[in-house]
């Protein structure tokens, strides 16, 4: 992924696109869930984060209500627990744990602490041109904790 | 190679070699023959060599003659020994000797025809497949058998359901996703009680069935029967556990059957693995004479978990059942359906008198009108704060639902159906269970706080209590009454009902078992009861919360809970835990009623 300028001007916030419904995340604490880094008012609220369950990878499905096309993500959480390798799917439905192997992964990343702070990471422009669900798959920590703790998700593209 | 003589043939050659046949086609060529010097006759047409056999055997003539008249153009009916080839026809020519006819059957068994074995019929159905009963002496009659595997059920909030199988080293998976109840009634009869317990290679393989379920946008649930001892450890099943909870699947456990130290605590170290947030829930059956199916049904892996969905799952396994009025067909049982249909008339009527009472007089008359009709919602408020080992607050939706008319309708469809199932389930592993106290009174107390209102209802326990004597343990036509304990209960109005049932039942000291047990013979009791009911449920319209403080008084007589627990079976009233539990449960009555 190549760390480009932050070039959001024609980018819009994909949260209106999101089909609520449909959202699911696995292997979450259910006190603290996706909600808390994905809903408006939860994710800047930084006390309010997405943590993990059983161990700390997680799997983060959401739907959108029609076709868009992404361009870029931003994850922040805190310096221990925050996500590290993480992996974008599109347009797979209902994948679990036992199939992220299965397939390559449209794109993914390893975050470093300035991403974690809010710099955006740039997807990959071809393979996200035609989205129509996003599949995020969070595979480790930066420190290696037993639990992943992911403070805000924002996902910019355009339709 | 040709011999003239058969006499001087050698003795190692076949004897259809050594005697040639006499048909002239078929004469090879003779060196030294010619049409100037034919062959002297004894070598053209040697003499037939006698037949060795003893039998007679038509000659080659008369199998001609035969066979063309089969030649003919009607047809000949089957031979029992069928006609020969027209190859081997065509070598019958000449007339030969028994011999000859005997050889052509024992040297060339390929041409000859035989019959073939009769073909059998591909799918030959036998009759249809009854779940096996165990007969009485069986060892597998006893809670105690160590060899009954575990059954693992996948279950989704729709009913798709696997059928899995686990016993031995692997878990072989018993019939595909089906929607229907039948066939997994089927191989539940089918599946054969042997090996040892593999848990976790049931779990994993019922999670991978899982993952390839058609339906994906539901909750994921399996259900596993724990019969045998396992023998794995703590680690390994926490692990197992802690597997399924990152994958968002809920696990039921039924722990039953062998008993062996450490079973109950390993299951509970793998449910605190699974559970997340309340969805997984285990229940421990202990050893008695009840049937698996009446343990479970009150239980909340049938009346708590997912809701609207297992009724809806239950509604749908049903089929049929949900499209009549009471899921109680009418064709089927007349009086039962009747009764329902009366029973929800009558309740909303009284909960109309109640409203409109509600609406004109004072607060406390106001209250009680308000209770009436919103009866259900306080005791399960009520039930989530005191009740310990049934977590109440996973009650079902349907319990909570406004209507009557609506709960009572769902409730018949998920007790009638899954009762059946079970039913036919638990006879074929004839465990025998004796009906545990702690677990009775646990299902009396939520039950006193959340019985339900409807007087159909309070009709099966009184005609329970009068049919005792006629209860046969073997029939499954009408084992709802444990439902009805299980429902929920409005306190006030029905109390005194309720009291008249409970002494109804006590008065038959012969009854092997509770009110809750016994089987209803509808057909004689129903007339006189009807009227009686209907008699009864005019008078108690009035009932106020004066009436709450007869629960109290009922649960607080000693001596009628003790006559209660007198009739139950294999309970010793002077059992300390029984006392304790006594006390335990009066102190309860207190709380709620007051």
């Amino acid at each position: 992924m190549s760390s480009a300028s932050a070039s959001q001007r024609n980018q819009v916030d994909l949260l209106d696109f999101v089909d609520w419904l449909g959202v699911e995340c696995l292997n979450q604490n259910s006190g603290h869930s996706l909600v808390n880094a994905l809903k408006q008012g939860y994710r800047d609220d930084e006390g309010l984060v997405l943590e993990s369950d059983a161990d700390e990878q997680l799997l983060i499905y959401i739907p959108f209500t029609q076709v868009v096309k992404l361009h870029s993500v931003v994850f922040m959480g805190p310096e221990e627990e925050g996500p590290r390798t993480v992996k974008l799917f599109t347009n797979k439905e209902h994948m679990g744990f036992s199939n992220v192997t299965d397939y390559p992964p449209s794109d993914s990343s390893v975050l470093s602490q300035e991403n974690l702070k809010g710099k955006p990471v740039t997807v990959k422009y071809v393979k996200f041109q035609n989205v129509h669900s996003l599949t995020i798959f969070i595979e480790d920590n930066q420190g290696s904790t037993d639990t992943t703790k992911v403070q805000k998700i924002i996902l910019y593209g355009s339709t | 190679l040709f011999w003239p003589n058969p006499q001087t043939a050698p003795p190692s050659l076949p004897p259809f070699l050594a005697t040639p046949s006499s048909d002239p086609s078929r004469q090879p060529r003779l060196r030294g023959a010619s049409a100037q010097t034919p062959l002297p006759p004894e070598v053209a047409s040697p003499a037939p060599r006698p037949c060795p056999c003893t039998r007679q055997h038509p000659t080659r003539a008369a199998i001609r003659a035969s066979l063309s008249a089969s030649r003919s153009p009607a047809p000949t009916p089957p031979l029992p020994q069928p006609a020969l080839p027209a190859r081997v026809a065509s070598r019958a020519t000449p007339a030969t000797s028994h011999f000859s006819h005997c050889r052509l059957r024992r040297a060339q068994p390929w041409l000859v025809h035989i019959a073939p074995a009769p073909r059998r019929v591909a799918y030959q159905r036998g009759p249809p497949p009854q779940p096996p009963v165990t007969p009485p002496g069986s060892p597998f009659e006893s809670h105690d058998d160590r060899r009954l595997p575990a059954r693992l059920l996948t279950r989704e909030a729709t009913p798709h359901r696997h059928f899995i199988g686990a016993a031995g080293h692997w878990a072989s998976k018993s019939c595909a996703s089906t929607t229907d109840c039948k066939v997994y009634l089927f191989h539940c009869s089918g599946l054969e009680i042997g090996g040892e317990m593999n848990l976790t290679a049931g779990i994993q393989v019922a999670q991978l069935a899982l993952k390839h379920r058609q339906n994906k946008k539901q909750q994921q649930r399996i259900i596993v029967f724990a019969g045998s001892p396992i023998k794995h450890d703590k680690k390994t099943l926490e692990a197992i556990g802690k597997k399924l909870k990152k994958n968002s699947v809920a696990l039921d456990i039924v722990d039953f059957g062998e008993e062996e130290d450490g079973k109950p605590e390993k299951l509970e170290a793998l449910l605190a693995a699974v559970n997340n947030n309340g969805s997984s829930h285990i229940v421990h059956v202990p050893p008695g004479s009840s049937a698996l199916s009446d343990v479970l049904i009150s239980t909340p892996i049938f009346t708590g978990d997912g809701g609207s969905g297992f009724a809806a799952a239950a509604a749908a396994a049903a089929g049929g059942v949900s499209s009549y009025d009471f899921g109680v067909d009418p064709n089927l049982d007349p009086e039962l359906a009747l009764a329902l249909r009366l029973s929800m008339e009558e309740e909303r009527a009284r909960q109309e008198a109640a409203a409109k009472k509600a609406a004109e007089d004072s607060t406390k008359v106001e209250k009680a009108g308000e209770q009436a009709s919103s009866s259900r919602d306080i005791p399960i408020s009520e039930a989530t704060s005191s009740s310990s080992a049934l977590p109440i607050e996973k009650k079902d939706d349907l319990m909570l639902s406004s209507t009557a008319g609506g709960s009572a309708k769902a409730q018949w469809e998920i007790h009638g159906y899954i009762w059946y199932a079970l039913e036919a389930w638990s006879s074929s592993i004839r465990c025998s269970t004796w009906y545990n106290w702690k677990i009775f009174i646990n299902t009396l107390n939520s039950s006193f706080k959340v019985f339900m209102a409807n007087w159909w209802t309070m009709q099966v326990v009184r005609l329970s209590g009068r049919a005792a004597s006629a209860f046969s343990p073997d029939s499954c036509h009408f084992k709802m009454t444990i439902t009805f304990l299980c429902m929920n209960w409005s306190q006030d109005d029905d109390s005194a009902l309720l009291q008249q049932a409970l002494a109804m039942s006590v008065d038959k000291p012969e009854s092997g078992q509770s009110s809750g047990m016994a089987d209803t013979d509808m057909s004689d009791a129903v007339d006189q009861d009807l009227a009686l009911a209907l008699k009864m449920s005019v008078q108690d319209n009035a009932k106020d919360l004066s009436s709450q403080t007869e629960m109290n008084k009922v649960l607080g007589d000693q001596s009628f809970m003790s006559s209660i627990l007198a009739s139950l079976p294999g309970v010793d009233p002077n059992d300390p835990s029984v006392k304790d539990l006594l006390a335990s449960l009066q102190g309860k009555a207190e709380v709620l009623y007051t």
